[in-house]
């Protein structure tokens, strides 16, 4: 029992030394590091409003807002200093706006993303997307800006989090008023609504009753079966127990999660009489069915779009027969384009029709390289035979 | 005379004979993960060699008053409370090199090397010489550092002194094209084989 109470004694004597040896260092280096730190937002300031003469803080809830003055005191923008929630604790980072609401830049403070990996916030290429982009953009993954393969969860936390910021700052700085729609005024009744998911188009039915959503269906979908789960019936349920679209997306499948979410946002907006504004959708090529008899014999070459870009593809046919699909071109992710090739050309030349399983590893990739074999071969027939002939 | 020898032996012996990296293998996790510059090699072994110092200094004063059935976490504490020190000092006084050296800072509290010096040698030893040992083995651990990361910049990036361009002194001209493997980690493990070759080669030699 001695032994014991010695023991604890002197590790917390270890331990009273250690701490107050560290509260000194602390007094002693905070100022200088909240001095390198202010000296560093001084500078990013700089760099995204020059020539800005002074700044008024403003606290929300959300972060910490700057509100940017120039020398005649007119608002030049607004510098947003909020936190994501990522993979592995807080992205704290700036987001600075025009005083129109427009993203000038974005910079990351700090993080502790898994190195290697969730750091690809840090890329330019990655903040770069979200430029010009204002709190009238979807700022959504798959629509308007891209997340990385790999890093989901870090990229996607970061896209949330700057629409977010955007519609907040809107809302707070810039007297922007957005629609929310109150679910108690919406008439009962079906409605039907969609919006983009990771694949295509998700179509729901929402039904409402006595200003409740009391039951959502998903009625068409193209996602990635797998995947779809992750998010579906997750979503609906949440919506229909908390009655409100403002549900925690991040799933397993965070696009198509945001997209059940918008559709029923549309279903909504229609059912209380707000315009939707649809966007353009490339429209869907029908699949152009080619009688591969008909097509003469010759080396054609046709792209389609794949996942990150057009798909190049050369193919041969000889005797009616399709004998060698070749990539020429793509920018599909490497890891994830095997998955698609070369198993796509492979099921294409052994089945030799276009009615083939695209669901791989890689979808989008599978039926880009589809869609240029068959836009390789319909232009082969519609410039009469006349193709690339070798 | 005898007595000052002493002093002098506890400190060549870690940076040669018994050098932490080349002869005892310890600590090859920041040895591995920050010698792709010279720079952050120079910075990791000096971070590393203020807490060596004050490891054993303190280990060795409250060496009569630490308990054996809890000295690890005592060692600890004292390493750890270094370590927190060095990295505050980084973060105020070096910001550059903080951020490149990056999560190794906090890591220097499981180097093997530190702990194993506290433990075998400061805590049973008086505090000049622990300290003497403490300076040796944190030069012997730099020395080897800073052996790598020249290796490893000099061929992964054609440059010394780098990566800051102010400083950074290009060695081949435009035309040389660097050794990509020399800068990733397994380029590391790589110029640590060459380097532990040449260093065994050489003690042999010389009969150190």
């Amino acid at each position: 029992m001695r032994d014991i109470i010695k023991l604890s004694l002197t590790l917390a004597l270890v331990g009273i030394i250690s701490a107050s040896l560290l509260t000194a260092a602390h007094n002693v280096t905070d100022p200088i590091i909240q001095e390198r730190r202010e000296a560093d937002y001084r500078a990013a300031l700089e760099d995204f409003f020059p020539g800005f003469d002074h700044f008024e803080t403003e606290e929300l809830d959300e972060g910490q807002f700057d509100l940017i003055y120039d020398e005649d005191g007119d608002l030049m923008g607004i510098m947003a200093t909020v936190a994501a929630l990522g993979y592995d604790g807080d992205i704290d980072y700036n987001l600075a706006l025009d005083s129109e609401g427009e993203i000038i830049g974005v910079r990351i403070i700090a993080h502790t993303e898994t190195p290697g990996i969730g750091d690809v916030i840090e890329r330019d290429s990655f903040k770069e997307q979200f430029v010009g982009k204002s709190y009238e953009d979807p700022i959504t993954a798959g629509e308007d800006v891209d997340i990385i393969s790999g890093a989901t969860v870090s990229t996607a936390a970061m896209i949330n989090s700057i629409r977010q910021t955007t519609q907040v700052v809107a809302e707070n700085f810039l007297g922007v008023e957005v629609v929310e729609i109150d679910i108690a005024e919406v008439p009962d009744g079906t409605y039907e609504g969609s919006a983009q998911g990771f694949a295509g188009p998700i179509v729901v039915e929402v039904e409402v009753s006595d200003g409740e959503i009391v039951s959502i269906e998903v009625l068409e979908q193209e996602e990635t079966a797998t995947y779809f789960v992750e998010s579906y019936p997750l979503i609906p349920e949440q919506i229909i127990e908390e009655q409100s679209l403002d549900v925690d997306t991040q799933t397993g499948a965070t696009i198509s999660a945001e997209g059940i979410v918008n559709a029923v946002e549309n279903a909504l907006m229609e059912a209380v009489g707000i315009e939707v504004e649809t966007e353009e959708e490339p429209v869907e090529e029908e699949p152009v069915d080619v009688d591969l008899g008909e097509v003469p014999d010759g080396t054609y070459e046709g792209s389609a779009e794949g996942f990150m870009g057009p798909i190049v593809v050369e193919v041969e046919v000889a005797g009616g027969e399709i004998v060698s699909i070749e990539i020429l071109d793509h920018e599909e992710t490497p890891e994830y384009f095997r998955e698609a090739n070369p198993l796509i050309p492979e099921r294409i030349m052994e089945d030799q029709h276009f009615d083939i399983d695209t669901q791989t590893g890689a979808t989008a990739s599978a039926e880009g390289i589809l869609n240029a074999v068959l836009d390789a071969l319909s232009g082969a027939l519609n410039n009469g035979g006349g193709g690339e002939e070798n | 005379m005898e007595q000052k020898n002493i002093y002098i032996q506890d400190l060549t012996r870690g940076i040669l004979k018994e050098n932490p990296v080349f002869v005892a293998l310890l600590g090859m996790c920041p040895v591995l993960g920050v010698t792709g510059f010279l720079f952050y090699g120079f910075g990791m072994g000096v971070a590393t060699t203020l807490v060596m110092i004050g490891g054993a200094l303190l280990v060795s004063t409250l060496r009569n008053y630490i308990p054996q059935q809890i000295r690890i976490p005592c060692f600890i504490v004292i390493i750890a409370t270094f370590v927190t020190l060095v990295d505050m000092s980084l973060l105020a006084y070096q910001p550059a090199l903080h951020e490149a050296l990056g999560v190794f800072v906090p890591l220097i509290v499981c180097n093997c090397l530190i702990l194993g010096r506290l433990e075998a040698f400061s805590s049973k030893r008086p505090v000049l010489r622990s300290v003497s040992d403490g300076v040796g083995a944190g030069l012997g651990f730099t020395l080897a550092l800073v052996l790598l990361a020249l290796v490893r910049e000099v061929f992964g990036q054609g440059t010394i002194l780098g990566p800051d361009p102010e400083s950074a002194i290009v060695l081949f001209g435009a035309n040389y094209e660097p050794i990509g493997v020399f800068a990733q980690p397994a380029g590391a493990f790589i110029a640590l084989g060459l380097l532990l070759a040449g260093v065994n080669l050489f003690m042999k030699r010389f009969n150190i």
